[in-house]
């Protein structure tokens, strides 16, 4: 009876010790807020987090991935309006190539065809747009 | 010797050509034709707070440039400058572009001569240039090739200045100042507004009957570039050293082999840094 009533308690432990929420997204960062995310669109009330999955050199072109989270919840959501994406040198007032803007899933796009045509200061520039129409548009800067 | 002073195009930043005078006659001729090739090859970009960043991968430009003078009259002359360049790069967008470069126009007024052969003043021409932005610029550029067939600045300029030379027994010395403004102009939705710009540059030599030797440095400083609906870009200074050696040839041919070094003075910001190596031949007609 001893025996049976210490296997039923472990039983419950280690269903206990391994429960996980189902909706618990595995790559959310906790921390993840309006106030602190990479690109914050606050009309739209969006955060986006660039991933880098090859960052760009001279020899090859770069490529990351956004992806764009509720502040409230940390849920991926998709922007209301089309995303896109370029790069800008302010110190020097040009642009670079255009970049190539594909969606991977519903919050997650990925950027690739990233090549800067000098070394500096740049910024990666995301703009939610209607047409060719920029609704808003959050900037990082990036040191290539 | 002094008056063999080659075409001044200093080299570009990011972005293909930078503002070009052409030659100018300051000796006695009455006209001059010459044609020049370089090859200059990027070493380092350099921020807006003067941070040098090398390049890993080669960017190397080579310029065809034909350049004459010719008076009109007895003290104005005009003259002309027309570029041909090739830019080579390697890496992600690599490949390689050649076409037409920013072609400028020229007149000047002898307004100092040197009739009386006087110690101490020097001789002075001023000059009027126009450039055309016959050199794709950036922007036009960019969706196509990441920049690489941007050959020229890409603005209508207006630019004024002066040339002073003198020469002492073997010595000869001379001085340039300019200054220029570009237009603004419209790519796509973007206004780009670049402003003026100049550049000063003291150079001296040492000569034998056929033999040139010399050297200068130019300093020059560029607006920073407004665009619609952007922060101020920063504004662009460099400095270039350049070692010259001239022969002169019978029949008024002059050959001319420059090195210039753009990582050796100033304090730059907001550029790029080359160094490059040229090659002129140069006929004069005398009066």
């Amino acid at each position: 009876m001893k025996a049976l009533r210490s296997l039923i308690f472990l039983v419950i432990a280690s269903l206990i010790a391994c429960a996980q929420p189902k909706d618990a997204d595995p790559t959310r960062d906790p921390a993840y807020t309006l106030s602190n995310c990479e690109f914050q669109f606050t009309t739209s009330n969006v955060c986006a987090h660039l991933i880098w999955e090859k960052r760009p050199t001279d020899q090859e072109n770069g490529m990351f991935v956004l992806e764009f989270k509720n502040p409230d919840d940390g849920q991926f959501i998709d922007p209301r309006d089309q995303v896109a994406a370029d790069l800008f040198m302010p110190s020097m007032g040009h642009g670079s190539s255009a970049v190539n803007v594909v969606k991977l899933s519903p919050g997650q796009y990925r950027v690739s065809d990233v090549h800067f045509i000098m070394r500096g200061d740049w910024e990666i520039r995301v703009q939610l747009k209607n047409g060719s129409t920029v609704l808003e548009q959050a900037t990082m800067p990036y040191r290539y | 010797m002094a008056a063999v002073l080659p075409a001044k195009v200093w080299a570009s930043a990011c972005c293909g050509g930078a503002f070009s005078i052409p030659a100018i006659i300051t000796g006695d001729d009455a006209g001059q034709l010459s044609t020049s090739f370089s090859q200059s090859k990027i070493q380092a970009d350099v921020t807006a707070n003067g941070v040098w960043l090398p390049r890993d991968a080669s960017d190397v430009s080579q310029i065809l440039k034909i350049d004459g003078a010719h008076i009109i009259g007895d003290r104005f002359q005009a003259g002309f400058s027309i570029p041909v360049q090739t830019r080579t790069r390697e890496g992600a967008m690599g490949g390689t572009s050649s076409g037409f470069g920013d072609i400028a126009l020229q007149g000047a007024y002898e307004y100092l001569p040197d009739w009386d052969y006087n110690p101490y003043r020097p001789k002075g021409v001023g000059f009027l240039t126009l450039t055309l932005p016959t050199g794709k610029t950036l922007e036009e550029s960019l969706p196509e090739d990441g920049g690489l067939s941007a050959r020229g600045r890409g603005y209508w300029a207006v630019g004024a200045g002066t040339v002073l030379t003198k020469s002492f027994q073997a010595w000869d010395f001379n001085s340039t100042f300019e200054v220029h403004h570009s237009f603004a102009r419209t790519v796509g939705e973007k206004t780009y507004t670049p402003g003026y710009g100049g550049s000063f540059s003291a150079g001296a030599g040492w000569n034998t009957a056929t033999w040139r030797l010399g050297g200068a440095v130019a300093w020059n400083q560029e607006e920073g570039v407004k665009v619609s609906g952007e922060t101020q870009a920063s504004a662009q200074r460099y400095a270039t050293g350049t070692l010259l050696a001239s022969y002169l040839m019978p029949d008024s041919w002059t050959a001319i082999v420059s090195y210039s070094d753009q990582t050796l003075f100033g304090n730059p910001t907001t550029t790029t840094l080359s160094k490059s190596a040229m090659v002129l031949l140069q006929k004069r007609w005398a009066r």
